[in-house]
């Protein structure tokens, strides 16, 4: 099962790298959408099946849909590789090796990194039925400010696509 | 069981590579896939601490991701506004509020 986590997460990191790298936008995007599909497979090891369906559908299905339509939308000139403005990418990439470095010796002193949670014995767990109730119980207020704010997002679009003289 | 270790490496790459691509690049559809690629990894994190009996990690990270969909919506919108604007999508050309 290890080695099977192991493939997922080189996987992750592998369409990850190339989503950054790739010098055509749309495989930059198809690669991305590898990559959440691997994410997702990465929650089943972390026993969160639900998390797993839901980000297959919010993003492989919502965000990269969003994101192929706003490449399509937009310039056609961005499709292809642009030489002559990668005069930055240097100091960026070092700026990234210090980063990782601090990233790596913040972690490796810190102990609560080792914590384990304990696994429950035997049993599949259920998540499903678990955070339908939570969502309707605890978790109530944040359930119904989230649709009001996906209602607002969804007119705010709207009105600022909209063309005309009303347009903003 | 997997350990979080290896999750948080996982986590570390996502969010590192995301990063490169919001400070080098020069486009802000690839800047919008860096931002995706950090929020994962945020993601990843939550995910993997809230592992166990308790509900309250997949809960969090379920709102984060519900809310990173919305932003991506609006961010992409601005994109395209903005393409109709300035006839680019060069983060370097919006250099004013107002026409």
């Amino acid at each position: 099962m290890i080695s099977l986590f192991y493939f997922f997460a080189a996987l992750v990191l592998a369409f990850a790298a190339y989503a950054v790298l790739a010098p055509n936008l749309i495989r930059a995007v198809f690669s991305l959408f590898a990559c959440l599909f691997c994410v997702s497979a990465l929650y089943v090891f972390a026993q969160a099946d639900f998390l797993a369906v839901a980000q297959v559908v919010v993003y492989v299905g919502g965000v990269l849909v969003v994101m192929l339509f706003g490449v399509m939308l937009s310039d056609q000139q961005i499709l292809n590789p642009q030489p002559g403005k990668k005069e930055k990418k240097f100091k960026v990439s070092q700026l990234l090796v210090v980063l990782i470095c601090v990233l790596l010796a913040w972690m490796l002193g810190y102990p609560w990194l080792n914590y384990q949670p304990e696994q429950v014995s035997g049993t599949v767990v259920n998540t499903i039925s678990a955070i339908g109730i939570e969502l309707l119980s605890g978790y109530l207020l944040p359930f119904e400010v989230l649709s009001i704010l996906l209602l607002a997002v969804l007119i705010g679009v709207v009105i600022i696509t909209r063309k005309g003289e009303k347009a903003l | 069981m997997i350990p979080v270790m290896h999750f948080i490496w996982v986590g570390i790459g996502l969010f590192c590579l995301g990063l490169y691509a919001v400070l080098s690049q020069k486009n802000v559809i690839r800047m919008l896939i860096g931002v995706e690629l950090m929020l994962n990894a945020g993601i990843i994190n939550l995910v993997a601490f809230g592992q166990g009996p308790a509900i309250d990690g997949q809960m969090l990270a379920l709102f984060a991701m519900i809310l990173a969909a919305a932003a991506a919506a609006v961010a992409l919108v601005l994109v395209l506004k903005m393409y109709h604007t300035y006839g680019s999508i060069h983060p370097d050309e919006p250099t004013e509020l107002k026409q």
